[in-house]
Protein backbone atom coordinates (compact mmCIF):
# COMPACT_ATOMS: atom_id res chain seq x y z
CA UNK A 1 0.00 0.00 0.00
CA UNK A 2 1.14 3.23 -0.72
CA UNK A 3 1.70 5.81 1.88
CA UNK A 4 0.34 8.86 1.50
CA UNK A 5 3.65 10.73 0.92
CA UNK A 6 4.10 9.06 -1.41
CA UNK A 7 1.45 9.96 -3.59
CA UNK A 8 1.50 13.41 -2.77
CA UNK A 9 4.86 13.25 -4.28
CA UNK A 10 3.58 11.48 -7.15
CA UNK A 11 1.35 14.58 -7.46
CA UNK A 12 4.06 16.94 -7.44
CA UNK A 13 6.10 15.41 -10.09
CA UNK A 14 2.91 15.09 -12.55
CA UNK A 15 3.61 18.60 -12.83
CA UNK A 16 6.27 17.75 -14.95
CA UNK A 17 3.89 14.91 -17.18
CA UNK A 18 4.83 16.69 -20.06
CA UNK A 19 7.86 17.83 -19.94
CA UNK A 20 9.63 15.50 -22.73
CA UNK A 21 6.43 16.02 -24.54
CA UNK A 22 7.42 14.53 -27.98
CA UNK A 23 5.23 13.95 -31.56
CA UNK A 24 6.11 10.30 -31.30
CA UNK A 25 5.43 8.85 -28.02
CA UNK A 26 3.89 12.22 -26.36
CA UNK A 27 4.12 11.71 -23.05
CA UNK A 28 5.89 8.40 -22.31
CA UNK A 29 9.02 9.74 -20.55
CA UNK A 30 6.74 12.15 -18.60
CA UNK A 31 4.72 9.15 -17.62
CA UNK A 32 7.70 7.04 -16.47
CA UNK A 33 9.26 10.12 -14.70
CA UNK A 34 6.33 10.32 -12.55
CA UNK A 35 5.50 6.60 -12.08
CA UNK A 36 9.28 5.69 -10.86
CA UNK A 37 9.06 6.90 -7.14
CA UNK A 38 5.88 5.07 -6.73
CA UNK A 39 6.74 1.91 -8.80
CA UNK A 40 9.79 1.80 -6.51
CA UNK A 41 8.03 1.44 -3.58
CA UNK A 42 5.22 -0.87 -4.94
CA UNK A 43 8.64 -3.12 -6.74
CA UNK A 44 10.63 -2.76 -3.23
CA UNK A 45 13.09 -5.65 -3.83
CA UNK A 46 11.71 -6.80 -6.82
CA UNK A 47 14.33 -5.26 -9.60
CA UNK A 48 12.96 -7.25 -12.57
CA UNK A 49 9.57 -7.00 -11.90
CA UNK A 50 10.11 -2.81 -11.18
CA UNK A 51 12.12 -2.86 -14.81
CA UNK A 52 9.58 -4.73 -16.15
CA UNK A 53 6.74 -2.22 -14.80
CA UNK A 54 8.97 0.98 -16.36
CA UNK A 55 9.28 -0.88 -19.39
CA UNK A 56 5.08 -1.28 -19.89
CA UNK A 57 5.07 2.43 -19.09
CA UNK A 58 7.35 3.74 -22.17
CA UNK A 59 4.59 2.94 -24.94
CA UNK A 60 2.95 6.05 -26.36
CA UNK A 61 0.72 8.04 -24.16
CA UNK A 62 -0.95 11.54 -24.04
CA UNK A 63 -3.58 12.78 -21.62
CA UNK A 64 -4.34 16.20 -20.89
CA UNK A 65 -2.50 17.35 -17.92
CA UNK A 66 -4.35 17.95 -15.17
CA UNK A 67 -6.66 14.83 -15.80
CA UNK A 68 -3.37 12.53 -15.68
CA UNK A 69 -3.24 11.94 -12.20
CA UNK A 70 -6.67 9.86 -12.56
CA UNK A 71 -4.97 7.37 -14.91
CA UNK A 72 -1.85 7.83 -12.84
CA UNK A 73 -3.58 7.01 -9.52
CA UNK A 74 -5.95 3.66 -11.70
CA UNK A 75 -2.35 2.22 -13.27
CA UNK A 76 -1.05 1.80 -9.54
CA UNK A 77 -3.23 0.20 -8.51
CA UNK A 78 -3.19 -2.37 -10.90
CA UNK A 79 0.75 -2.45 -10.77
CA UNK A 80 0.30 -2.92 -6.81
CA UNK A 81 -1.87 -5.96 -8.10
CA UNK A 82 0.95 -7.02 -10.03
CA UNK A 83 3.03 -7.37 -7.45
CA UNK A 84 1.34 -8.90 -4.83
CA UNK A 85 -0.90 -11.49 -6.96
CA UNK A 86 1.59 -11.77 -10.02
CA UNK A 87 -1.40 -11.69 -12.27
CA UNK A 88 -1.23 -11.60 -16.00
CA UNK A 89 -2.59 -7.26 -16.14
CA UNK A 90 0.00 -6.20 -18.44
CA UNK A 91 -2.70 -5.90 -21.32
CA UNK A 92 -4.71 -4.66 -19.13
CA UNK A 93 -2.92 -1.81 -17.60
CA UNK A 94 -1.75 -0.61 -21.24
CA UNK A 95 -5.74 -0.68 -22.32
CA UNK A 96 -7.22 1.22 -19.32
CA UNK A 97 -4.62 3.97 -19.94
CA UNK A 98 -5.31 4.22 -23.87
CA UNK A 99 -9.04 4.03 -22.95
CA UNK A 100 -9.29 6.87 -20.02
CA UNK A 101 -6.89 8.81 -22.04
CA UNK A 102 -9.43 9.85 -24.71
CA UNK A 103 -12.22 10.73 -22.91
CA UNK A 104 -10.67 12.53 -19.83
CA UNK A 105 -8.25 14.70 -22.34
CA UNK A 106 -12.03 15.44 -23.87
CA UNK A 107 -13.31 16.73 -20.29
CA UNK A 108 -10.11 18.43 -19.76
CA UNK A 109 -9.35 20.17 -23.10
CA UNK A 110 -13.33 21.38 -22.87
CA UNK A 111 -13.81 22.29 -18.96
CA UNK A 112 -10.50 23.41 -17.93
CA UNK A 113 -9.12 25.29 -21.02
CA UNK A 114 -11.79 25.95 -22.99
CA UNK A 115 -14.01 27.28 -20.55
CA UNK A 116 -13.04 27.45 -17.21
CA UNK A 117 -9.83 29.87 -18.14
CA UNK A 118 -11.71 32.39 -19.90
CA UNK A 119 -14.62 32.53 -17.23
CA UNK A 120 -12.06 33.30 -14.91
CA UNK A 121 -10.13 36.03 -17.17
CA UNK A 122 -14.06 37.60 -17.42
CA UNK A 123 -14.41 37.46 -13.60
CA UNK A 124 -11.20 38.97 -12.81
CA UNK A 125 -11.46 41.59 -15.40
CA UNK A 126 -14.95 42.47 -14.49
CA UNK A 127 -13.84 42.70 -10.51
CA UNK A 128 -11.27 44.95 -12.07
CA UNK A 129 -13.16 47.54 -14.15
CA UNK A 130 -15.73 47.49 -10.84
CA UNK A 131 -12.92 48.20 -8.15
CA UNK A 132 -10.19 49.57 -9.62
CA UNK A 133 -9.79 53.20 -11.90
CA UNK A 134 -8.76 51.88 -15.31
CA UNK A 135 -8.05 54.83 -16.62
CA UNK A 136 -4.50 55.17 -13.99
CA UNK A 137 -3.01 51.62 -13.31
CA UNK A 138 -1.62 50.65 -10.51
CA UNK A 139 0.44 48.15 -8.31
CA UNK A 140 -2.13 47.33 -6.60
CA UNK A 141 -4.48 46.46 -9.54
CA UNK A 142 -1.44 44.80 -11.10
CA UNK A 143 -1.34 42.33 -8.24
CA UNK A 144 -5.03 41.90 -7.95
CA UNK A 145 -4.91 40.63 -11.43
CA UNK A 146 -2.11 38.50 -11.67
CA UNK A 147 -2.53 36.49 -8.68
CA UNK A 148 -6.92 36.82 -8.55
CA UNK A 149 -6.07 34.97 -12.13
CA UNK A 150 -3.78 32.43 -10.84
CA UNK A 151 -5.34 31.47 -7.54
CA UNK A 152 -8.96 31.23 -8.68
CA UNK A 153 -8.11 29.26 -11.70
CA UNK A 154 -5.42 26.99 -9.56
CA UNK A 155 -7.88 26.01 -7.27
CA UNK A 156 -10.07 23.45 -8.70
CA UNK A 157 -6.85 22.34 -10.72
CA UNK A 158 -4.50 21.43 -7.92
CA UNK A 159 -7.62 19.74 -5.99
CA UNK A 160 -8.51 17.81 -8.47
CA UNK A 161 -4.48 16.86 -9.53
CA UNK A 162 -4.05 15.70 -5.63
CA UNK A 163 -7.49 14.33 -4.79
CA UNK A 164 -7.66 12.46 -7.72
CA UNK A 165 -4.88 10.53 -7.36
CA UNK A 166 -5.47 9.77 -3.80
CA UNK A 167 -9.63 8.51 -5.20
CA UNK A 168 -8.05 6.64 -7.95
CA UNK A 169 -5.95 4.72 -6.31
CA UNK A 170 -8.37 3.46 -3.77
CA UNK A 171 -11.17 3.42 -6.55
CA UNK A 172 -9.56 1.95 -9.09
CA UNK A 173 -10.92 1.59 -12.65
CA UNK A 174 -14.80 2.45 -10.56
CA UNK A 175 -13.42 5.88 -10.90
CA UNK A 176 -15.25 6.70 -13.42
CA UNK A 177 -18.57 6.66 -11.88
CA UNK A 178 -17.14 10.50 -10.47
CA UNK A 179 -16.51 11.05 -14.10
CA UNK A 180 -20.34 10.30 -14.95
CA UNK A 181 -21.70 12.32 -11.96
CA UNK A 182 -19.18 15.41 -13.21
CA UNK A 183 -21.57 15.29 -16.56
CA UNK A 184 -24.88 15.13 -14.56
CA UNK A 185 -23.88 18.11 -12.81
CA UNK A 186 -23.72 20.16 -16.19
CA UNK A 187 -21.12 21.88 -15.20
CA UNK A 188 -20.02 23.09 -18.69
CA UNK A 189 -23.57 24.21 -19.68
CA UNK A 190 -23.41 25.93 -16.26
CA UNK A 191 -20.26 27.85 -17.40
CA UNK A 192 -21.14 28.71 -20.44
CA UNK A 193 -24.01 30.57 -18.87
CA UNK A 194 -21.93 32.38 -16.54
CA UNK A 195 -19.54 33.30 -19.05
CA UNK A 196 -22.25 34.64 -21.48
CA UNK A 197 -23.35 36.71 -18.39
CA UNK A 198 -19.55 38.29 -16.85
CA UNK A 199 -19.54 39.19 -20.84
CA UNK A 200 -22.48 41.16 -21.12
CA UNK A 201 -21.87 42.62 -17.64
CA UNK A 202 -18.75 44.13 -18.94
CA UNK A 203 -20.13 45.11 -22.01
CA UNK A 204 -23.06 46.97 -20.35
CA UNK A 205 -19.93 48.58 -18.00
CA UNK A 206 -18.27 49.52 -21.15
CA UNK A 207 -21.47 51.45 -22.82
CA UNK A 208 -22.14 52.87 -19.57
CA UNK A 209 -18.77 54.35 -19.12
CA UNK A 210 -17.68 55.22 -22.69
CA UNK A 211 -20.92 57.44 -23.16
CA UNK A 212 -20.66 57.22 -26.58
CA UNK A 213 -22.47 59.61 -29.42
CA UNK A 214 -24.82 57.96 -32.11
CA UNK A 215 -21.90 58.14 -34.67
CA UNK A 216 -19.90 56.32 -32.26
CA UNK A 217 -22.30 53.55 -31.32
CA UNK A 218 -23.10 53.56 -35.27
CA UNK A 219 -19.18 52.88 -35.78
CA UNK A 220 -19.38 50.29 -33.13
CA UNK A 221 -22.43 48.71 -34.68
CA UNK A 222 -20.42 48.08 -38.46
CA UNK A 223 -16.84 46.76 -36.79
CA UNK A 224 -19.18 44.27 -34.43
CA UNK A 225 -20.99 43.28 -37.89
CA UNK A 226 -17.86 42.73 -39.71
CA UNK A 227 -16.46 41.13 -37.00
CA UNK A 228 -19.15 38.46 -36.56
CA UNK A 229 -19.27 37.91 -40.57
CA UNK A 230 -15.61 37.05 -40.32
CA UNK A 231 -15.93 34.81 -36.65
CA UNK A 232 -18.69 33.24 -38.23
CA UNK A 233 -16.72 32.23 -41.25
CA UNK A 234 -14.56 30.62 -38.67
CA UNK A 235 -11.90 32.82 -39.69
CA UNK A 236 -8.97 33.04 -37.01
CA UNK A 237 -7.69 36.05 -35.02
CA UNK A 238 -4.65 36.89 -36.68
CA UNK A 239 -7.02 37.09 -40.21
CA UNK A 240 -9.75 39.37 -38.57
CA UNK A 241 -7.47 41.83 -37.33
CA UNK A 242 -5.75 42.02 -40.97
CA UNK A 243 -9.47 42.11 -42.26
CA UNK A 244 -10.41 44.97 -40.06
CA UNK A 245 -7.06 46.77 -40.76
CA UNK A 246 -7.76 46.61 -44.64
CA UNK A 247 -11.07 47.85 -43.79
CA UNK A 248 -10.05 50.86 -42.23
CA UNK A 249 -6.84 51.30 -44.59
CA UNK A 250 -9.62 51.39 -47.65
CA UNK A 251 -11.65 53.96 -45.15
CA UNK A 252 -8.72 55.90 -44.63
CA UNK A 253 -8.12 56.67 -47.99
CA UNK A 254 -11.99 57.04 -49.15
CA UNK A 255 -11.37 59.66 -45.89
CA UNK A 256 -14.33 58.10 -44.23
CA UNK A 257 -13.07 57.90 -40.96
CA UNK B 1 18.91 48.92 -20.87
CA UNK B 2 20.12 46.12 -22.30
CA UNK B 3 20.15 44.51 -18.67
CA UNK B 4 16.24 44.72 -18.55
CA UNK B 5 16.06 43.76 -21.94
CA UNK B 6 17.57 40.41 -21.17
CA UNK B 7 15.98 39.91 -17.92
CA UNK B 8 12.71 40.44 -20.04
CA UNK B 9 13.94 37.65 -21.92
CA UNK B 10 14.76 35.29 -19.61
CA UNK B 11 11.39 35.77 -17.47
CA UNK B 12 9.50 35.32 -21.36
CA UNK B 13 11.64 32.20 -22.04
CA UNK B 14 11.38 30.64 -18.34
CA UNK B 15 7.34 31.73 -17.95
CA UNK B 16 6.97 29.95 -21.64
CA UNK B 17 7.95 26.27 -19.89
CA UNK B 18 4.33 26.40 -18.31
CA UNK B 19 3.02 26.47 -21.48
CA UNK B 20 3.45 22.89 -22.28
CA UNK B 21 5.97 21.13 -20.58
CA UNK B 22 5.55 22.48 -16.96
CA UNK B 23 3.19 23.08 -14.54
CA UNK B 24 0.33 24.44 -16.56
CA UNK B 25 -0.73 26.66 -13.62
CA UNK B 26 -1.18 29.25 -16.53
CA UNK B 27 1.65 31.89 -15.45
CA UNK B 28 2.54 31.95 -18.99
CA UNK B 29 -0.68 33.42 -20.24
CA UNK B 30 -0.74 36.83 -21.30
CA UNK B 31 -3.15 37.78 -18.49
CA UNK B 32 0.01 37.33 -16.06
CA UNK B 33 3.30 37.67 -17.83
CA UNK B 34 1.43 40.99 -19.37
CA UNK B 35 1.01 43.00 -15.90
CA UNK B 36 4.61 41.07 -14.88
CA UNK B 37 6.62 42.48 -17.64
CA UNK B 38 4.67 45.66 -17.28
CA UNK B 39 5.62 46.01 -13.78
CA UNK B 40 9.74 45.44 -15.12
CA UNK B 41 9.61 47.81 -17.94
CA UNK B 42 7.69 50.41 -15.81
CA UNK B 43 4.70 50.88 -17.74
CA UNK B 44 1.89 49.30 -16.27
CA UNK B 45 -0.99 50.49 -18.35
CA UNK B 46 0.72 48.85 -22.07
CA UNK B 47 1.25 45.82 -19.63
CA UNK B 48 -2.29 45.58 -18.53
CA UNK B 49 -3.62 46.09 -21.57
CA UNK B 50 -1.64 43.76 -23.69
CA UNK B 51 -1.99 41.02 -21.63
CA UNK B 52 -5.87 41.50 -21.31
CA UNK B 53 -6.02 42.14 -25.41
CA UNK B 54 -3.84 39.18 -26.25
CA UNK B 55 -5.61 36.90 -23.23
CA UNK B 56 -9.28 38.19 -25.07
CA UNK B 57 -7.94 37.72 -28.44
CA UNK B 58 -6.74 34.39 -28.82
CA UNK B 59 -9.09 32.92 -25.88
CA UNK B 60 -9.83 30.11 -28.08
CA UNK B 61 -6.32 28.80 -28.48
CA UNK B 62 -5.68 25.34 -26.89
CA UNK B 63 -3.09 23.23 -26.76
CA UNK B 64 -5.38 20.01 -27.97
CA UNK B 65 -3.69 16.74 -28.72
CA UNK B 66 -0.37 17.15 -31.22
CA UNK B 67 -1.25 20.63 -32.07
CA UNK B 68 1.33 23.62 -31.54
CA UNK B 69 -0.17 26.81 -31.53
CA UNK B 70 1.50 30.11 -31.40
CA UNK B 71 3.06 31.07 -28.12
CA UNK B 72 1.35 33.82 -26.62
CA UNK B 73 3.70 34.09 -23.90
CA UNK B 74 6.30 34.92 -26.15
CA UNK B 75 3.94 37.14 -28.26
CA UNK B 76 3.11 39.15 -25.31
CA UNK B 77 6.71 39.50 -24.34
CA UNK B 78 7.73 40.08 -27.50
CA UNK B 79 5.32 43.02 -28.08
CA UNK B 80 5.95 44.80 -24.65
CA UNK B 81 9.97 44.53 -25.08
CA UNK B 82 9.68 46.11 -28.28
CA UNK B 83 7.60 48.80 -26.99
CA UNK B 84 10.20 49.53 -23.84
CA UNK B 85 13.08 49.67 -26.60
CA UNK B 86 11.34 52.54 -28.60
CA UNK B 87 9.60 55.64 -26.91
CA UNK B 88 6.11 54.61 -27.37
CA UNK B 89 4.22 56.94 -29.43
CA UNK B 90 0.45 56.18 -29.41
CA UNK B 91 -1.62 53.02 -30.27
CA UNK B 92 -1.14 53.31 -34.06
CA UNK B 93 2.61 52.70 -33.04
CA UNK B 94 1.65 49.57 -30.84
CA UNK B 95 -0.55 47.71 -33.39
CA UNK B 96 2.20 48.63 -35.63
CA UNK B 97 4.13 46.74 -33.52
CA UNK B 98 1.60 43.93 -32.92
CA UNK B 99 1.55 43.46 -36.79
CA UNK B 100 5.58 43.07 -36.98
CA UNK B 101 5.39 40.16 -33.99
CA UNK B 102 2.77 38.57 -36.09
CA UNK B 103 4.78 36.65 -38.52
CA UNK B 104 7.85 36.31 -35.97
CA UNK B 105 5.81 34.47 -33.95
CA UNK B 106 4.38 31.94 -36.68
CA UNK B 107 8.49 31.51 -37.51
CA UNK B 108 8.57 30.81 -33.33
CA UNK B 109 6.08 28.00 -33.57
CA UNK B 110 8.21 26.34 -36.17
CA UNK B 111 10.96 26.15 -33.75
CA UNK B 112 9.06 25.24 -31.10
CA UNK B 113 8.02 22.13 -33.63
CA UNK B 114 11.49 21.40 -33.89
CA UNK B 115 12.26 21.49 -30.46
CA UNK B 116 9.31 18.83 -30.19
CA UNK B 117 11.30 16.54 -32.56
CA UNK B 118 14.60 16.95 -31.18
CA UNK B 119 12.49 15.90 -27.70
CA UNK B 120 11.71 12.42 -29.75
CA UNK B 121 15.37 12.21 -30.29
CA UNK B 122 16.05 12.70 -26.99
CA UNK B 123 13.66 10.21 -25.46
CA UNK B 124 14.58 7.38 -28.29
CA UNK B 125 17.87 8.17 -27.07
CA UNK B 126 16.29 7.29 -23.66
CA UNK B 127 14.90 4.41 -23.90
CA UNK B 128 16.93 2.27 -25.33
CA UNK B 129 19.46 3.41 -22.38
CA UNK B 130 16.70 1.81 -19.77
CA UNK B 131 15.59 -1.11 -21.80
CA UNK B 132 19.09 -2.41 -22.18
CA UNK B 133 21.10 -0.90 -19.63
CA UNK B 134 18.64 0.21 -16.74
CA UNK B 135 19.93 3.45 -16.22
CA UNK B 136 16.73 5.08 -14.53
CA UNK B 137 18.33 8.01 -13.24
CA UNK B 138 18.97 9.40 -16.93
CA UNK B 139 16.08 10.21 -16.81
CA UNK B 140 16.33 13.15 -14.34
CA UNK B 141 19.12 14.07 -16.78
CA UNK B 142 17.36 13.89 -20.03
CA UNK B 143 14.07 15.68 -18.47
CA UNK B 144 15.99 18.56 -17.90
CA UNK B 145 18.46 19.02 -20.34
CA UNK B 146 15.07 19.24 -22.53
CA UNK B 147 13.76 21.90 -20.70
CA UNK B 148 17.02 23.28 -20.42
CA UNK B 149 17.76 23.97 -24.32
CA UNK B 150 13.63 24.96 -24.75
CA UNK B 151 14.52 28.13 -21.91
CA UNK B 152 17.44 28.60 -24.18
CA UNK B 153 16.33 28.11 -27.40
CA UNK B 154 12.97 30.57 -26.53
CA UNK B 155 15.58 33.53 -24.82
CA UNK B 156 17.29 33.36 -27.79
CA UNK B 157 14.15 33.77 -29.70
CA UNK B 158 12.85 36.12 -27.38
CA UNK B 159 15.75 38.74 -27.27
CA UNK B 160 16.21 38.34 -31.50
CA UNK B 161 12.57 39.10 -31.93
CA UNK B 162 12.74 42.35 -29.51
CA UNK B 163 15.63 43.30 -31.38
CA UNK B 164 14.24 42.83 -34.94
CA UNK B 165 10.75 44.04 -34.17
CA UNK B 166 11.74 47.54 -32.42
CA UNK B 167 14.24 47.90 -35.37
CA UNK B 168 11.78 47.42 -37.79
CA UNK B 169 9.33 49.70 -35.98
CA UNK B 170 11.94 52.72 -35.86
CA UNK B 171 13.05 52.36 -39.66
CA UNK B 172 9.38 52.02 -40.97
CA UNK B 173 6.65 53.78 -38.58
CA UNK B 174 8.78 56.95 -39.99
CA UNK B 175 7.76 55.97 -43.29
CA UNK B 176 4.32 55.49 -43.05
CA UNK B 177 1.44 57.18 -44.80
CA UNK B 178 -0.31 59.53 -42.30
CA UNK B 179 -3.56 57.62 -43.30
CA UNK B 180 -1.82 54.10 -42.86
CA UNK B 181 -1.20 55.11 -39.66
CA UNK B 182 -5.01 56.67 -38.87
CA UNK B 183 -5.87 53.04 -39.67
CA UNK B 184 -3.48 51.66 -37.69
CA UNK B 185 -4.82 53.61 -34.44
CA UNK B 186 -8.35 52.61 -35.47
CA UNK B 187 -7.56 48.97 -35.61
CA UNK B 188 -5.95 49.17 -32.55
CA UNK B 189 -9.48 50.84 -30.97
CA UNK B 190 -11.12 47.67 -32.86
CA UNK B 191 -9.31 44.56 -31.07
CA UNK B 192 -11.09 44.48 -27.91
CA UNK B 193 -14.38 44.29 -29.86
CA UNK B 194 -12.33 41.42 -31.89
CA UNK B 195 -11.88 39.51 -28.32
CA UNK B 196 -15.20 39.76 -27.53
CA UNK B 197 -16.48 38.29 -30.21
CA UNK B 198 -13.70 35.45 -29.49
CA UNK B 199 -15.28 35.02 -26.26
CA UNK B 200 -18.77 35.43 -27.64
CA UNK B 201 -18.12 32.67 -29.89
CA UNK B 202 -16.93 30.34 -27.18
CA UNK B 203 -19.90 30.71 -24.68
CA UNK B 204 -22.37 30.74 -27.29
CA UNK B 205 -21.20 27.91 -29.04
CA UNK B 206 -23.71 25.19 -29.48
CA UNK B 207 -26.23 27.79 -27.53
CA UNK B 208 -29.73 26.21 -27.97
CA UNK B 209 -28.47 22.16 -27.15
CA UNK B 210 -26.53 23.41 -23.95
CA UNK B 211 -29.35 25.53 -22.69
CA UNK B 212 -31.95 22.63 -23.73
CA UNK B 213 -29.71 20.60 -21.40
CA UNK B 214 -29.26 22.74 -18.83
CA UNK B 215 -33.25 23.26 -17.88
CA UNK B 216 -34.39 19.67 -19.01
CA UNK B 217 -34.60 17.36 -15.58
CA UNK B 218 -34.28 14.36 -17.12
Amino acid sequence: MLTKRTLIRTAIKSFFIQALWNFEKMQNIGMMFVLMHPLSKIYRGDAQGYHNALKRHLDFFNIHPYMANIVIGVVLGLEERVSLNNEDLEAEINTVKSTMAGPLSAIGDSFFWGLWRPVVTLLVCLAYFLFFNVNDYSLAGTLFIVFGFLVIYNIPHIILRFKALRVAYRQGTSVIVYIKKWQDFKIEAKLKLLGFLLLLGIFVIFLIRARLTLLEFGKLLAIFLVVEILKHKKASTVKIIISVLCVFILLAYLKVV
Amino acid sequence: MITTLLFISLLGSFLSLDNSLVGNIMVSRPIVVGPLIGLIIGDLNLGIEIGFLMEFLWADLLYAGTAIPINLTLFTTIILGASYILPHYDESFTMFIILLTIPMIFICRQIEIGLRLFNSFIANKLEVLIIRNKQYKRVYFSLFHGLFIFVFVNFILIFVCITLTSQLAKILYLRLDIKFIKALSLTYNALPIIGFFVLLHIFTHNFKTVFRNLFNKN
